[in-house]
């Protein structure tokens, strides 16, 4: 049974992608292929280095999540940075390329010169990681090739387009990690630093430019959410799994091994759809619409 | 000769909705009959003052008044916002504040977005000033409007030019024209970057450009800017308007205040770049006006 998988973005609420890649790979899912956004091309680095997801869980829960962020000297602009999880990926990723990975891999981004989405599938991988989740203003974009790039997920949170062009012929199972039109806006709340007071922070909070801020986070949250329902209706996966991660924050603190459980908990509500997708007249039907489109 | 009628969506944009003054006037003029109008944020001025019987001229002499008055200024009681609206919210009261929906000879909806679950509202009854300032209400820049029990912001984050708004307004058969002011994606970024108060000496504006924390910004706002674009490319293919009118504005910034006649121009100029299209729309009108062109010797 072989797929191609796309891993949507969506911060620590991506956790859930090992949750999903366990389970495929006890059910004995081939994946063929594999495109990812934002934290789920990070997912997407380790899974195609060869990496089985209980490794994966296990590495990033070794992970401290309270050193995520920081300033190197010369990163670009950003408000958080990131340079605490950049030197840390750098004892994992640190030298590989796409060519180290076993399976065909795009990871995406977007192009704040050109307004596009680039495909990254060659070249330093923990680059093209760090450009896919470079949450514009928050983390630092990265330059490579001329482009400056940023979050895959602003313009596509769910790289399906991508995961179908590397395997043409293969049914294209999604992971959508947003939260769904009509569910109450989020807003983000920005890690605040240990040596802040608490009392502070909630002054901080009720200031009027800290709510007009919050008004602004929210609206963008509406924007990107409606931006990835109109990209699942145009590139429709065959099989979309969304775990229930809504109330996760995108830069929240977790426990791994707990949101790879919801990505779990997901798949196995889907486990029968995606099996009717291998009965063989629907496999026939698939072989018979690949001849005719050659 | 044929009636002409034609139904139309103003997008949202800033001081680029000037534009509409001219994409209507031109459209007057060769002849169309706009039926109903759709429209949000700046579109929904241009839609108030053109259904209230405002000549083209009149509606110029509006954003001149306004550029002079300027826009801004915050109210202590108003919802939180970095600039506020009160200067533009004085104006309009002062000019049309005792209006409602049924003081308009052009039906209208004007478009807001309810920004707690992320839906698109029509208004089309009530004061036109409430609307209005719902409509307009760039989130975060400007306040945030409550009516219905909604805190409602720019139509335009959701749908930055309501074609069904306009469409649910006239039959079948009346055509629908999208006026869009936003460049498609592809195009490189239209740049709209941090505006600075003009009493900042430039060498001072330069230094406060260069700091990082406003380049962070700037990163924000020109990937706003970016998923502005992708939605309204979304949005345009789904609702399938007839024709779209592109007029050449998409370089200007939202919140300059700019050259009114001019910009109004560039409404004029993308109606006669669309004409050949818009006349294809009413068969019988584009033969009527073969017949009349004089033939080449």
């Amino acid at each position: 049974m072989e797929i191609s998988l796309a891993l949507g973005g969506g911060g620590s609420k991506g956790n859930a992608h090992i949750g999903v890649l366990r389970r495929l790979d006890q059910h004995g899912f081939k994946i063929r292929a594999i495109a990812g956004t934002s934290f789920g091309a990070l997912v997407t680095a380790f899974y195609a280095l060869g990496y089985p997801p209980d490794e994966i869980e296990s590495i990033f829960s070794s992970f401290d999540q309270t050193k995520v962020y920081g300033h190197a000297p010369d990163d670009e602009p950003s408000f958080m940075g990131i340079a605490g999880a950049a030197a840390w990926l750098e004892t994992w990723l640190g030298g590989k390329t796409f060519a180290d990975l076993k399976i065909p891999t795009a990871l995406t981004a977007v192009d704040l010169n050109s307004a596009k989405e680039v495909l990254l599938s060659e070249g330093d991988l923990l680059d093209a990681v760090l450009a896919s989740a470079a949450i514009p203003g928050i983390f630092p974009a990265r330059r490579i090739n001329d482009m400056e790039l940023v979050d895959g997920g602003t313009l596509d949170p769910v790289p399906v387009a991508p995961a179908r062009a590397l395997a043409p012929n293969l049914p294209v199972v999604a992971v959508a990690l947003n939260v769904p039109m009509g569910e109450p806006a989020q807003s983000w709340s920005l890690p605040r630093p240990k040596y802040v007071p608490h009392s502070i922070t909630e002054r901080l909070s009720k200031m009027r430019y800290a709510q007009a801020i919050d008004v602004v986070l929210r609206s963008v949250d509406i924007m990107n959410r409606a931006v990835s329902e109109y990209r699942l209706e145009v590139d429709k996966p065959e099989i979309l799994i969304r775990p229930a991660v809504s109330d996760v924050e995108t830069l929240e603190q977790v426990s791994v091994g707990e949101i790879a459980k919801r990505g779990e908990q997901a798949f196995d509500e889907i486990l029968p759809e995606l099996m009717s997708l291998f009965l063989w007249h629907k496999r026939l039907a698939r072989t018979l619409n690949s001849w005719s489109q050659r | 000769m044929t009636h002409k009628g034609i139904a139309v969506a103003l997008g949202g944009g800033g001081v680029k909705g000037v534009s509409h003054i001219g994409v209507l006037r031109a459209l007057t003029r060769n002849g169309f009959d706009i039926q109903a109008i759709g429209a949000t944020s700046m579109g929904a001025l241009v839609g108030v003052l053109f259904g209230l019987g405002h000549s083209p001229d009149e509606m110029e002499q509006v954003f001149h008044c306004l550029k002079r008055t300027g826009y801004s200024g915050r109210d202590k009681q108003s919802e939180p916002a970095f600039l506020g609206l009160r200067r533009f919210e004085k104006f309009v009261r002062g000019f049309f504040g005792k209006k409602t929906f049924h003081d308009l000879k052009t039906p209208l909806i004007v478009t807001a977005t309810e920004i707690e679950h992320g839906r698109e509202i029509f208004i089309r009854e009530g004061l036109l000033v409430e609307a209005l300032l719902a409509s307009v209400a760039l989130p975060g820049i400007f306040p945030a409007r409550r009516m219905m029990d909604m805190d409602l912001v720019d139509g335009g984050v959701l749908n930055p030019v309501p074609v069904e708004a306009a469409r649910s307004l006239v039959d079948a058969k009346t055509p629908v024209a999208a006026v869009v002011l936003t460049a498609p994606l592809g195009v490189p970024a239209t740049m709209e970057r941090i505006v600075l108060p003009r009493f900042i000496p430039r060498w001072l504006a330069q230094r406060i450009k260069n700091l990082r924390f406003i380049q962070a910004i700037d990163i924000f706002l020109l990937s706003q800017d970016m998923l502005n674009r992708a939605i309204t490319t979304h949005n345009l293919d789904r609702s399938q308007p007839d024709i779209i009118i592109r007029p050449n504005v998409t370089h200007l910034y939202t919140l300059d205040t700019g050259y009114v006649t001019e910009i109004a121009l560039e409404g004029d100029q993308a109606v006669r770049r669309a004409l050949p299209d818009l006349l294809k729309l009413f068969p019988n009108s584009a033969e009527e006006a073969m017949q009349h062109e004089p033939r080449p010797a």
